[in-house]
This record gives C-alpha cells, sequence and structure tokens, in this order.
C-alpha cells in the first residue's frame, strides 16, 4: 500500500472533478434536465428565504441594544380594535408599571411640506408626533443638531421638527443651515431642530418627527370635543425591565387597564386584554399576517419536488453508469470511491443548478419586491437582497440536497457495481435502480404537484373573480387625491375651506377636457372609506354608545353626483341650497335603508351624530338614497356590520368641513395628464400646499388595494406553475430513462407482432399506477389544505367546485405530454434499431 | 401450395445513413425463396446479413427495391399492418436469445398470442404445448436470467413457434451457445422444417449449413454466391 500525499489526493480529486463534467457533456439531456430542475427548486427556496430573512426576521438597529416592545390595548370587538392607547392612558401606563423600564410613544400620518426658502415644489412625506424621550429611548444620535428637549413642547416656543436625512438631501440639498430654519409641515411653521442619521426612518418609512407633551397634544386641527375619546391615540413602545417577561409586563398592564377601564367605562368598556410583543414581530404581524408562511409552506413543497427530481435523475443517471462504475470496483475501486463519484457528479450537477436558482432568484425577487413595495407600507429596515446570509443558506441548500439526492443512488451503485455486471452474458435488463424508491419518490412528486396545482389553480380563480367584478362608476376616467388645507382661514369653521375648494373646481372644470371635479372628507377615492361613527336615530333611547348603531360617514360635496355618475334611488342630491344657514341634511345609501329601515321610507327621517367637529350637530334630516358605487364583493354581501363599507351616511361639506380633503376629478381619457394643472391650481391657495403622493386614479387605487392579494395570488400561481412543470419534468425523465432502459425491449415486442397501441401501453403501464395513486392523494390533500385556507383568505363565499376538473384535466394533460413523449418516441423506433442496442 | 415463392426481393438496396457516412448494407439483392425452403445465409461479419434478415422479418424498410412477402407488396404497409403481419407470419429467434427480463418463460411465450388477440385460456394452452416440444414446460414461471443460455434460446425457439409462423429467421441461432446446446436448436428447427415451415437462417457454423436447402453468400452486401439442391431463382 502507498500513503497518499496531499498532492495526490488534490490531484485525484480535481481528476474526479473533471469526470464528472466529462459525464455531464455526455448526457446533456438528463443534465440539463437536472440543472433546470435544481434551478427552479433552488430560485424558489432563495426567493423565499430572502423574503424571510429580509421581511419577517429582519427587524432596526439602534444604537441602544435590547428590545423593543409594542404595546396593544386588545379590544373586544374586532372593528374597534385600533390597538392603541389613548394618550391620557399612556401616562397612568408610565407612571404605575414597575415592570417597564422606560417607554414612548408616537402617532403619525402623512403630512405635505413646504420649504419656504427653496422653489421646490410642497410634498408629502409620511409623519410622527412622537414623545420628547423619542430618540433617547431609542439611543438615537442626530446627524446634524439635536434631538427634542422638554422646552419643544412648552405652549410658548416654536414647534420643533427632527427630519430624516433623506428628507434633509431632497428639501436642503444637504446644506447644514437647514438647522434652525423654518419648515411648513401641514401648512403650518415648524422649526427644524435636528437631522437624523442617515437610514433611520423609525418607526416605519417616517421623515419626519415632531414632539408631542402627551396627554395635551396641541393639534391644528384640534376637536371640539373634550372626553377622552376625542384624542387621537397613540402607539406605545417599551423597554422592559431586567428579567420581566412580556408575560409578566401583560399581566401587570392588564390590571393597570382594567383600573382605567373601570374609571372611565363610557370610553374603555370594550378592553379585553393588553398585549406585549417585541415591535418587529408586531408589526410584521400586522402587515404580513400568515399568508407568507403558506407561501414558505409552498416554497419548500416546491424544494423538495425538485430534490425528489434530482433524486431520480441523478439516480437514473447512476444506472447508466452501472458498468462504469463495475468496471471502477472491478479494477479495486472501494464502496467510498464508488459513492464518492455519484455524489460528486451529483454537487457538480447542483452546483450549477443553484447558479442557475441565484439569477432566478434574483429577478423573482426584484418582481416581488416591486408588488410588495405598493401593496404594504413599507419599513425602512425592510430588503429582499441577496446578502451574505441568504447565500450561506444557498450554499447549504445545494450542499444538503445534493448529497441527500446522490448519497442513495451512490450506496445502491456501490453495493451493486460487482463484477457481476461486467460478465455481459446479454440477460437482458436488471431494472435494479428504477425500483420502487424511485416510484415512491415519484409518488410523492406527483402528490406534492397536485397539492400546488390545486391551490395556485384555486388561487388564480379567486384573482381573476376579483378582478373581473363590474364596476358601477368609470375607474379608468377618475382620478382621486387630496389635499390638507390647515392652516387657511382662522379656524375649521372659516367658510373659506368651502369657498376655496369650490373656486378651485370651478377653475378646473374650465378647462376643456375636464368633466367635473368633486371633494370629499374622509375618503380619498370617493366611493371607499369614510369613518366608522355612531349615530342616533331620531326618537330612540340608547342607554350607551355601544347600543348605537353605526354607519360609515363621508362628506361629499356639489359635483359628486357628476363625477360618479350618481343616479339617487329617492329624493334629492346636495344642492347650492344647503348651506350652513339651511336646514342640516344628510345622505344614505341603498345599503344603509335596507340594514336599518327596510321596507320604509328613509326621506325625512332624522339622525344625529355626537361631539363630531365636520359634522353638523343636532339632527340630519336624510333627503336621498345613493345608490351602490363600489364594486361588487367577491362572495356574497357580508352580514357582518363591521366590514360593510356600504352601509354609508353622506354629509354635505357647507355645512361642516375639514382641513383634510380628498378631490376627484373626471375627464375624458388619462386623467392622470390634469395632475400638474391641479398641482398649479393648489398652489394659487397656497404654495405650502401639495397634493398627496397617492395621487392614482380609481382603478390604480383599487390595484393597490389589491395588491396584496395579487402578490400572494401570483405567488402562489407562480408555485404552482413550477411544481406542475417539475412534476411533469420528473415524471418524463423517469419515464425516458425507463423506456431508454427497456428500449431492446420494446424492439423485441415489436419483433413479435406489438402495433404501436401496444408499445405506448408497453411504456406508460408503469407510470399510470404511480400516476393515478400519487394525483388521487395529492387532490385529497389539496382539498383539504384549500378547506383550512378559505377561512383566511376570505375566498369561502365562491363556489369553487369547477376547479376539481380544471386541476384533473391540467394533470392528466402535462402528465400525459411527460408519459406520452416517451412512448410516442418509443413506438415510432423502428424495431431493427431497438434489437440492435445493448 | 408448396413451392410458391413466399418470398420475393427484387433489387434490394439498404443504405444507413449517419454522421454523413453512407453504409451500402445490401445492394442489389434478388432473392426468391419458396414456400418450405430451408435457407442459409453466410458470409464475413459485417456483410449486411442481419439486414438483409430484418427486411426479410419487416422490421426494417429497405431504401429501394422491391419486396413481396406471401404475394403482399410491403411498401404498401403502414406501421401497424407490418406488426400485424409479423405477428401472424413470422417468427423470430436472435443470437442473443431476447427474452423479456421482466417477463417468465411462460409469459415471453405467450406475448405474441397475446399481440395476435388470441383469449388467455388458449395462450395459456398454446404456450404448454410449445413449451413442452422445446421440453422447457418445467421451467415455466421462472424469469429469463434464471436460464442458462440454451434453455433460454429453446425459450426463445418456443415463443417463435407459438403463432405457428410461415417463416422462421433465425439469426446467428447457435452463436452464443456451445456446441451441445447448438445442436439441439438445430435439431429443433430442422424438424420445424420437416414440418414445412419456411426457414431463412444466419450462421457462421459452416457444420450448420449442411441443414440447409440452400446457402446464399453475401459479400459487401451483395449476393456472391448460391449453392444448394434447389433451383435458384434470379
Ligand atoms: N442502424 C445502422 N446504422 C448504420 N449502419 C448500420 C446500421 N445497421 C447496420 N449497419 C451497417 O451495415 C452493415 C451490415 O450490417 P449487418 O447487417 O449487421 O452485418 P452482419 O449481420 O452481416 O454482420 C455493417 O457495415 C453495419 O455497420
Ligand atoms: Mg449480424
Amino acid at each position: 500500500m502507498y500513503s497518499k500525499t496531499g498532492y495526490d489526493k488534490v490531484m485525484s480529486f480535481f481528476t474526479n472533478i473533471r469526470f464528472a463534467f466529462r459525464l455531464l457533456a455526455k448526457n446533456p439531456g438528463s443534465t440539463i434536465m437536472a440543472i433546470v430542475v435544481m434551478a427552479t427548486g433552488t430560485g424558489v427556496a432563495i426567493t423565499m428565504f430572502a423574503f424571510v430573512n429580509g421581511v419577517l426576521w429582519s427587524s432596526p438597529d439602534f444604537a441602544k441594544k435590547g428590545t423593543i416592545y409594542n404595546i396593544d390595548w386588545v379590544e373586544r370587538d374586532k372593528y374597534k380594535n385600533s390597538q392603541r392607547v389613548s394618550p391620557l392612558d399612556y401616562e397612568i401606563f408610565e407612571s404605575e408599571s414597575e415592570q417597564i423600564d422606560e417607554m414612548t410613544a408616537y402617532m403619525g400620518w402623512r403630512a405635505p411640506v413646504y420649504n419656504p426658502s427653496s422653489d421646490a415644489f410642497a410634498k408629502e412625506y409620511n409623519y410622527k408626533r412622537v414623545s420628547v424621550n423619542f430618540f433617547e429611548f431609542l439611543g438615537e444620535k442626530m446627524h446634524l443638531g439635536r434631538s427634542f428637549l422638554p422646552e419643544d413642547v412648552s405652549r410658548e416656543k416654536d414647534d420643533t421638527v427632527v427630519i430624516s436625512h433623506a428628507l434633509w438631501r431632497e428639501q436642503y440639498g444637504s446644506n447644514e443651515e437647514a438647522v434652525g430654519s423654518t419648515l411648513m409641515v401641514g401648512g403650518l411653521p415648524h422649526k427644524v431642530v435636528g437631522v437624523a442619521r442617515p437610514g433611520f426612518r423609525f418607526p416605519d418609512d417616517n421623515n419626519l418627527w415632531k414632539a408631542s407633551d402627551w396627554p395635551e397634544p396641541r393639534m391644528s386641527t384640534s376637536p371640539s370635543g373634550t372626553g377622552r375619546r376625542h384624542w387621537v391615540k397613540v402607539y406605545m413602545l417599551a423597554r422592559l425591565k431586567e428579567g420581566v417577561t412580556p408575560r409578566q409586563a401583560e399581566a401587570e398592564l392588564a390590571t393597570i387597564a382594567e383600573g382605567i377601564a373601570n374609571e372611565y367605562p363610557e370610553s374603555n368598556d370594550n378592553l379585553l386584554r393588553m398585549n406585549v410583543e417585541p415591535f418587529t414581530e408586531w408589526y410584521i404581524r400586522d402587515e404580513v399576517e400568515n399568508r407568507a408562511y403558506g407561501l414558505f409552506l409552498c416554497s419548500f413543497l416546491v424544494l423538495a419536488v425538485a430534490c425528489a427530481n434530482t433524486f431520480n435523475l441523478i439516480m437514473s443517471r447512476t444506472a447508466s453508469r452501472t458498468s462504469e462504475l463495475s468496471i471502477r470496483s472491478a479494477l479495486g475501486a472501494n464502496r467510498a470511491h464508488i459513492v464518492g463519484q455519484v455524489v460528486l457528479d451529483g454537487l457538480v450537477l447542483t452546483s450549477i443548478g443553484a447558479l442557475g436558482g441565484v439569477l432566478i432568484a434574483g429577478w423573482s425577487l426584484k418582481f416581488i419586491w416591486s408588488f410588495f413595495k405598493s401593496g404594504y407600507s413599507d419599513a425602512y429596515w425592510w430588503h429582499m437582497n441577496l446578502d451574505a446570509k441568504v447565500m450561506g443558506f444557498v450554499v447549504g441548500l445545494v450542499f444538503v440536497s445534493s448529497v441527500v439526492s446522490s448519497l442513495v443512488p451512490g450506496l445502491r451503485a456501490a453495493r451493486s457495481a460487482t463484477a457481476e455486471n461486467l460478465k455481459d452474458d446479454a440477460r437482458t435488463s436488471s431494472g435494479l435502480f428504477v425500483g420502487s424508491l424511485s416510484r415512491l419518490i415519484l409518488g410523492f412528486q406527483i402528490s406534492a404537484s397536485s397539492v400546488l396545482a390545486f391551490v395556485s389553480i384555486l388561487m388564480l380563480a379567486v384573482w381573476y373573480k376579483s378582478n373581473t367584478r363590474p364596476w358601477p362608476i368609470e375607474p379608468t376616467e377618475i382620478l382621486s387625491t387630496g389635499f390638507n388645507l390647515a392652516g387657511l382661514g382662522e379656524d375649521e369653521h372659516d367658510p373659506i375651506l368651502v369657498e376655496a375648494p369650490r373656486a378651485m373646481k370651478e377653475r378646473l372644470e374650465a378647462y376643456p377636457g375636464v368633466d367635473s371635479v368633486s371633494f370629499t372628507i374622509k375618503a380619498v377615492c370617493g366611493i371607499y372609506g369614510g369613518t366608522f361613527l355612531p349615530f342616533e336615530m331620531e326618537g330612540e333611547d340608547y342607554e350607551n354608545s355601544r347600543q348605537k348603531p353605526k354607519a360609515r360617514v363621508m362628506g361629499i360635496d356639489l359635483g359628486y353626483e357628476d363625477v360618479f355618475d350618481a343616479k339617487l334611488l329617492a329624493g334629492r342630491m346636495f344642492n347650492s341650497l344647503d348651506t350652513k344657514e339651511t336646514e342640516a341634511v344628510c345622505i344614505v345609501s341603498k345599503r344603509f335603508v335596507d340594514y336599518y329601515w327596510p321596507g320604509e321610507d328613509p326621506i325625512g327621517k332624522r339622525i344625529r351624530f355626537n361631539d363630531i367637529h365636520w359634522i353638523r350637530d343636532g339632527f340630519l334630516t336624510v333627503v336621498g338614497v345613493m345608490p351602490k358605487l363600489t364594486r361588487a364583493p367577491l362572495g356574497k354581501e357580508s352580514s357582518d356590520l363591521s366590514n360593510i363599507g356600504d352601509i354609508k351616511i353622506y354629509t354635505p361639506l357647507a355645512q361642516g368641513t375639514h382641513a383634510e380633503l380628498g378631490m376627484q376629478l373626471r375627464s375624458k381619457g388619462d386623467p392622470r395628464r390634469w395632475i400638474p394643472t391641479i398641482r398649479r391650481e393648489l398652489a394659487k391657495i397656497g404654495p405650502q400646499y401639495t397634493l398627496i403622493t397617492n395621487t392614482v386614479t380609481v382603478m390604480e387605487d383599487e390595484y393597490r388595494f389589491l395588491a396584496k392579494e395579487n402578490l400572494t395570488l401570483t405567488m402562489f400561481g407562480l408555485f404552482g406553475a413550477a411544481s406542475l412543470v417539475l412534476g411533469a419534468v420528473g415524471l418524463y425523465s423517469i419515464m425516458s430513462f425507463d423506456t431508454g432502459r427497456r428500449f431492446r425491449e420494446f424492439g423485441i415486442r415489436m419483433a413479435l407482432g406489438a402495433d404501436s397501441k401496444n408499445v405506448v401501453y408497453a411504456v406508460i403501464r408503469n407510470g399510470i399506477a404511480t400516476l393515478a395513486i400519487g394525483s388521487s392523494f395529492g387532490l385529497v390533500l389539496g382539498h383539504t389544505l384549500t378547506v383550512l385556507m378559505q377561512e383566511s383568505l376570505e375566498i369561502n363565499v365562491m363556489p369553487l367546485g369547477f376547479v376539481y376538473p380544471v386541476v384533473v384535466v391540467l394533470l392528466i394533460t402535462s402528465m400525459g405530454v411527460a408519459m406520452g413523449v416517451p412512448a410516442w418516441k418509443a413506438s415510432r423506433t423502428p424495431p431493427s434499431q431497438a434489437l440492435r442496442v445493448n | 401450395m408448396k413451392d410458391a415463392p413466399i418470398i420475393q426481393m427484387e433489387g434490394i438496396m439498404k443504405i444507413f445513413y449517419s454522421d454523413e457516412i453512407e453504409t451500402y448494407a445490401l445492394s442489389d439483392v434478388y432473392l426468391t425463396i419458396k414456400e418450405g425452403d430451408f435457407v442459409s445465409v453466410a458470409g464475413p461479419s459485417g456483410c449486411g446479413k442481419s439486414t438483409l434478415l430484418s427486411i426479410l422479418g419487416l422490421l426494417e424498410t429497405p431504401t429501394d427495391g422491391r419486396y413481396c412477402l406471401d404475394g403482399l407488396d410491403v411498401r404498401d404497409l403502414g406501421r401497424n399492418e407490418l406488426a400485424y403481419v409479423r405477428n401472424a407470419e413470422i417468427g423470430f429467434i436472435f443470437q442473443s436469445f431476447n427474452l423479456i427480463g421482466d417477463l417468465t418463460v411462460e409469459e415471453n411465450v405467450e406475448l405474441p398470442l397475446a399481440y395476435g388477440g388470441m383469449p388467455a385460456e388458449e395462450r395459456k394452452k398454446r404456450a404448454k404445448e410449445v413449451l413442452e416440444r422445446v421440453e422447457m414446460s418445467h421451467r415455466r414461471n421462472h424469469l429469463p436470467y434464471q436460464l442458462s443460455g440454451g434453455q433460454q434460446q429453446r425459450v426463445a425457439v418456443a415463443r417463435a413457434l407459438s403463432t405457428t409462423p410461415k417463416i422462421l429467421l433465425a439469426d446467428e441461432p447457435t452463436g452464443n451457445l456451445d456446441s451441445k446446446n447448438g445442436d439441439r436448436v438445430m435439431d429443433l428447427l430442422k424438424e420445424l422444417h420437416g414440418e414445412g415451415t419456411t426457414i431463412c437462417m444466419v450462421t457462421h457454423d459452416s457444420r450448420y449449413n449442411a441443414h440447409a436447402d440452400r446457402v446464399l453468400s453475401l459479400f459487401d452486401g451483395r449476393v456472391v454466391n448460391e449453392e444448394g439442391l434447389v433451383e435458384v431463382t434470379v
């Protein structure tokens, strides 16, 4: 025996690699197939892992370490569950809790920002009011200037803001003189005191932070009411004291919350419990929900299918190497050598496949990310990059899957690679390799493909249904936008707040091409939305607010009926005679009448709201009934009050308005061409006013609204297609390997008088049982999965029976092609040629 | 109808095209075989013997020329019609036995009967008969790899016999056998010939040429010489 030197080992390794590559070139068909299969599988797996890594598992980095928890106030009624806390209660929690180390709070929305010292247009940015200790709580140092001081919330001083690095760049050209300058935020002057470090956008994708003195926020549109429920609620963040678990904190906070609820039953009677959860998890749960995990599961199924495919491919490649491996064993190769040979072949194959997978993942991540960004409010720490962690995952994945999928064939080869195989005594096929194991794996593959095909077709059906529902309006001709006129006029009752928009409407409608313009409150797009509010009907007594009926309430102005083609079903539309001086009126929707006053004449009935600053006090007389303007729901009409957007009350702008207005413009052709004109006209009211970022057609708005669904559905569809292809490829490769192996047998059969039909049958006979068992198993599993998913995806209302035949037909066609092509090929071969093969 | 020509070949040509190389496997072959003939085909390796047999057995179509089998011009036949004729009229015996490895001896023998549409029960009976004839019925449930070469070839003969073909084509049937087993197979063929089966056999072993009525010598795809007891029609 010679002992090997390191050099020899390296050389023999390279010889083996070289040989592995030569093998790839020798079997181009199965090589390409294996590479495609592995590329698809790893591509899907990497995509999902990058998503999990960059979104589900990612969290923002702060200078101060330790977990930040979000505290939710969970209420009993789902629809009322704001999960936020009244700023008045925040102080109580802060002072009474023993287990919380530090707390901070924020709340926010978007606001128009205008830099008077520049000539740039005003622009909308995300904006948060935060506690004075917000930056300190996170341990954040400013890039420039300072963070907040207690004096920033004093009434005598100017309002102060900290701006993001990005806003600083955009609005100030990164000029250091920004600190100390005045910035118009929401129409009001604010002093810039600091610039946050680059990249810092906490708590989501924020650009402006304003110090707020809970529990006494100075609100520009302060509510006229004074009760606790008039406060805009805040999000609470906390760091727990050392050794305190979230459960302990929850228990303590619940006790405090109960005290609050007892003391103020009117506003807190709905409390269920307190929820303490790490911020990032809470954020994800809120945004991405469980569907991501469903997709994750599916992606692993796809990966498993790909592995099974590779396994079978390597299995058949190894089978075709039987005599080569036998010669090796006759020449003295031991078991490890043989196994090593096969595993190396697999490793080379899967590595190339993985490279392709990275490419596929790169593209699909770009695609998904663009989809994802339009559907979800993006947190600044989210990404979908192929970073080191993901790459590590890929390497591990490839290694494991190739070893797993080639070890078994390798071991089998080692066992059967005896000199026996060299005695070419012309005995026909041994059938050593494509045995029961391959068949089992093929069966698994087919079941998995059926499951995925089933689920994805279902998803596509739902997607199609939801995207083809008819519109009662012209969604492509209506532009929806909005602006905030905060600061215009003395207060929110100043008539200028109605007159200025109406003058703007007149100017816009004078442009040839503009059909009509309207304004709304609490409903930017004009048809969806509205605020969910309790109201009182005349003549009814209510013990407390929980007994009151509720509806979605929105304000509308003249021209609404022109923009939306709304032909009232009864009564009249608002007109120029509905003013502050005349009788207070409202319009209700058809669904409202059906729900609250079935069979009654609504005209003349009176309803009342309590303390809503943009709705006139006292009773409002119903003067009209609005038809349904929204799209039909996917299933049957929901009977759960909270989900009903169509139970609506419309109030006239002229009898109570709001600084924040939605605006809709209808024109022939693409209405987006009017955006610059609208900007110009708005600037005439004041240069600090700007259109909201979300200026889109009603159709685009709908797409964005559906983007989450569409993303989920698209991904399910992709996985389904990928797995169906993989399943078919798997079946095809097994079948064609089997056919190749039995080539001579077909020649014999043909010599004995088998016709084409007989040959085709001889080929597919083996596959059919596997296919039948695998696909029926898959269908049953797919059905079960669907039943489980129906609840979460709210598709339980759609009749879905048609999916079954579609899946069956699809399976039969794809699998039929996969089996039929090799069979057909076999039946076409001249028998003499088949007989010549040895 | 003894003496009627069952096989008639006129100007048969077979060219194989592979990688731009044309191989003239057969050139201008004229051949007539009468019913009941025992023709032996001889010649060096690669001269086109197997190709000739393939064409005779309808496994291969000639590039040019006319071939009538039992009065039927095979040019006019489609893929499945050819299969039907093969099944009904022709029996094959190969050098390498060509039993189907996954089927038992009995199933192998039944296979052509099944393709001919014979009911299962009759098939079984017929298979038993022919296996008895080749003295292999005791092994009917074995798989081919459990048999010796001589036994496998006898099963192959039984399979060829099962449909009672008019023509038996044997391509070096003894090539893989020792002389004792080879003799046994040859004896079977002789017996069949005695019963009136037309036989066309390729053989290397000049001893077995003696069994034949005619010996056809091929060289480079051409018939170069014919010797025999019966007049040759060219
Ligand atoms: N399918 C084929 N493709 C190409 N050449 C072939 C094919 N079959 C046979 N040949 C060639 O035709 C010639 C005759 O072959 P064959 O009839 O098998 O010879 P024999 O049986 O006399 O040894 C040989 O040169 C062989 O290489
Ligand atoms: Mg030959």
